[in-house]
């Protein structure tokens, strides 16, 4: 079910990734559908935030192609390529957020620097994007005052800043509590109802991948071993993808263990 | 009064459309008679971003700031989720005024310096007075760790400004030897260019450039890399591996730099001297042997040795001023700059404070 015009909104077509004579990514291809969450499973060291760098193009592949809406980003005009950069919103691990500005600044900055807004109209947008992540109190604050999971929602509200259509977020959830995950668990499956985005997770986290995933790859050791909606990958009999599900749900794992219990796949 | 004033919004609500939508509100708010209801009509409106929703948010902030009924009519089904989803009602019930930062009087402003000034005098001269207490006995017990960061310290910041001292002292010989033939071949007293270069060079210029130098190669680095030690916790880390942080990072630092500076300072005697000399020689036809008898003659031990001294303290005032700004640092990476900039204004306002003084007393005193 790709978009009307028969185009995935993004596509990668074997991505291979070398550095010297180290393989990272091994002709890795996916196909993500428009205005679904698509996650990016694996353990560390898999190799997920280097495909995630090819995908938005921080990186050049070795090998293999991307495309955005079914055209090569390769062979895209300078000005075409500085529009999807503008469509596409990216949510670092650490919010990347600029220090020496305070967090309204920050969220303001890619739309005054690229839309041609009256000052006023900024200024309520802004309130809104950080109203949307539970910032709005601390929107004076300079991003060194913020807590971890506060940097996390911040990075979020500025990447939602231009309205994108294309959205990436490095390992969303890590490092916070589980209350505060699932908030912005919500916060994804929220974001795909309201603006209709397409967006790309990379996470290890599988209760979170479970539940905002419509489909997901599982990457490991840079080759994709299994792409499917979580029941089509729990139902998997390859048995490196059982490997990784499964280790997590031994024993010694003690915090993980529940989670492949309620997930419904243990054996 | 109560005749409502009618704006019907056109399609996209979005982007563009939404700055132009903002401009049509604001002007319809202008024309209308106060108090008069305004009637958002979004009947042809299919697409609405955030800008058109913060739009029609601005428009309702200014109707209920002037008392004024708002209602918007024939919503897209799609609005109103994004509206829910930004949560536009919070926003609107929030005070759209950023707080501003308390503001005290004038003289509460110049209290709080002299205050700030004072405490932080009493840091710098306790930090200098734990220097000499503590920092050169520990360099002299050793030990491997306190060793390892003094070798590093005394490579980096004497060992490695020792090529742009030599430079810069020469250059300086050089054109002051130039400057003074000006003044002194009128009188044809070319040969006391030796005189007054030796004796300018190694009382005053060698060890004052030499600790210009050293603060700014040496006072920014230590600021920046201890005040990014500050911000990544590392500070922190020695702290709990009870590496007291003070020991490890100021102390070495310190006793390198009092090392290092009147080190640098017989490099910078030497260079400008012979600065000197090459224009006396070169230039004037004084002989080598002349002009190094010249010098010798005119020289003192007072001269090099007060020099000397003075570069000394000169390396105090860099290595405390620089390792100050990076422990006492709070914030994020964006402080780092502030600190390292700050450490070579202080540094050098510093020595020359400390120079003038210097020099003041030795003037009435001998």
């Amino acid at each position: 079910m790709p978009g009307t015009d028969g185009f995935f909104a993004l596509e990668a077509r074997e991505i291979t990734v070398r550095f010297g004579d180290r393989t990272i990514l091994d002709r890795v291809s996916l196909r993500v559908r428009r205005g679904e969450v698509f996650v990016v499973m694996g353990p560390s060291g898999c190799g997920k935030t280097t495909l995630l760098k090819c995908l938005v193009r921080l990186m050049e592949p070795t090998d293999g192609a991307v495309l955005v809406d079914g055209r090569d980003v390769r062979d895209l005009t300078p000005a075409e390529s500085d529009d999807l950069l503008r469509a596409t919103g990216m949510v670092f691990q650490g919010g990347a957020l600029l220090n020496s500005i305070s967090l309204r600044e920050n969220v303001a900055l890619p739309v005054r620097a690229h839309l041609d807004m009256p000052p006023g109209l900024v200024d309520e947008a802004v309130r809104m994007k950080l109203a949307q992540v539970g910032l709005l109190e601390a929107a004076d604050r300079m991003p060194s005052q913020l807590s971890g999971g506060m940097r996390k929602r911040a990075g979020i509200a500025r990447a939602l800043a231009l309205d994108p259509r294309l959205l990436f977020f490095d390992e969303p959830t890590s490092g916070l509590d589980p209350v505060t995950s699932d908030g912005i668990d919500n916060l994804v499956l929220e974001l795909r109802e309201a603006l209709g985005a397409t967006m790309v997770v990379v996470t290890h986290d599988l209760p979170s991948a479970r539940k905002i995933a419509d489909r997901l790859v599982v990457l490991s050791r840079g080759r994709a071993l299994a792409e499917g909606t979580w029941d089509e990958v729990q139902a998997t009999r390859d048995p490196e993808v059982r490997d990784f599900l499964d280790r997590r749900a031994t024993p010694e794992a003690a915090g993980e263990s529940s989670i492949l219990g309620a997930a419904g796949g243990h054996p | 009064m109560d005749t409502e004033t009618v704006v019907p919004l056109s399609d996209p609500l979005a982007g563009a459309g939404a700055a132009a939508a903002a401009r049509r509100l604001s002007e319809a708010l202008r024309g209308a008679g106060s108090g008069a209801p305004l009637v958002i009509d979004l009947g042809e409106v299919r697409r609405v971003d955030s800008f058109g929703l913060a739009a029609l948010g601005e428009a309702v902030r200014r109707c209920r700031a002037e008392g004024r009924a708002v209602t918007v009519r024939n919503a897209p089904s799609g609005a109103g989720r994004l509206a829910a989803f930004l949560r536009l009602d919070r926003v609107l019930a929030a005070d759209p005024s950023p707080p501003r930062s308390r503001r005290g009087t004038l003289l509460e402003a110049a209290g709080d310096a002299a205050l700030f000034g004072r405490d932080y005098l009493v840091t710098l001269i306790s930090m200098t007075a734990e220097g000499y207490r503590r920092a050169f006995l520990d360099a002299l017990r050793g030990g491997t760790v306190a060793a390892e960061q003094l070798w590093r310290q005394l490579a980096e910041v004497g060992a490695g400004a020792v090529p742009i001292v030599v430079l810069i002292n020469f250059m300086i010989g050089l054109i002051l030897a130039f400057q003074m033939a000006y003044v002194l071949r009128d009188y044809g007293a070319t040969i006391y260019i030796a005189k007054v270069v030796g004796i300018s060079i190694t009382r005053e210029i060698g060890p004052l450039l030499a600790a210009i130098l050293v603060a700014g190669r040496s006072g920014s680095a230590m600021a920046a890399e201890i005040g990014t030690m500050v911000v990544t916790e590392e500070v922190d880390a020695l702290q709990m591996m009870a590496l007291r942080p003070r020991r490890f990072l100021f102390w070495p630092r310190f006793t390198a730099l009092a090392l290092c500076v009147p080190a640098l300072c017989v490099f910078a005697d030497l260079a400008g001297v012979l600065g000197g000399a090459a224009v006396g020689v070169l230039s004037y036809g004084i002989g080598w042997r002349t002009y190094y008898a010249e010098t010798v003659t005119a020289l003192h031990v007072s001269d090099i040795g007060s020099g000397l001294l003075k570069s000394f303290f000169f390396g105090n005032i860099v290595a405390v001023v620089g390792c100050l700004h990076g422990l006492r640092l709070r914030g994020g990476p964006e402080a780092v700059g502030k600190a390292a900039t700050t450490a070579v204004v202080e540094g050098i306002v510093g020595v020359i404070l400390f120079d003038a003084l210097f020099t003041a007393l030795v003037y009435f005193v001998f």
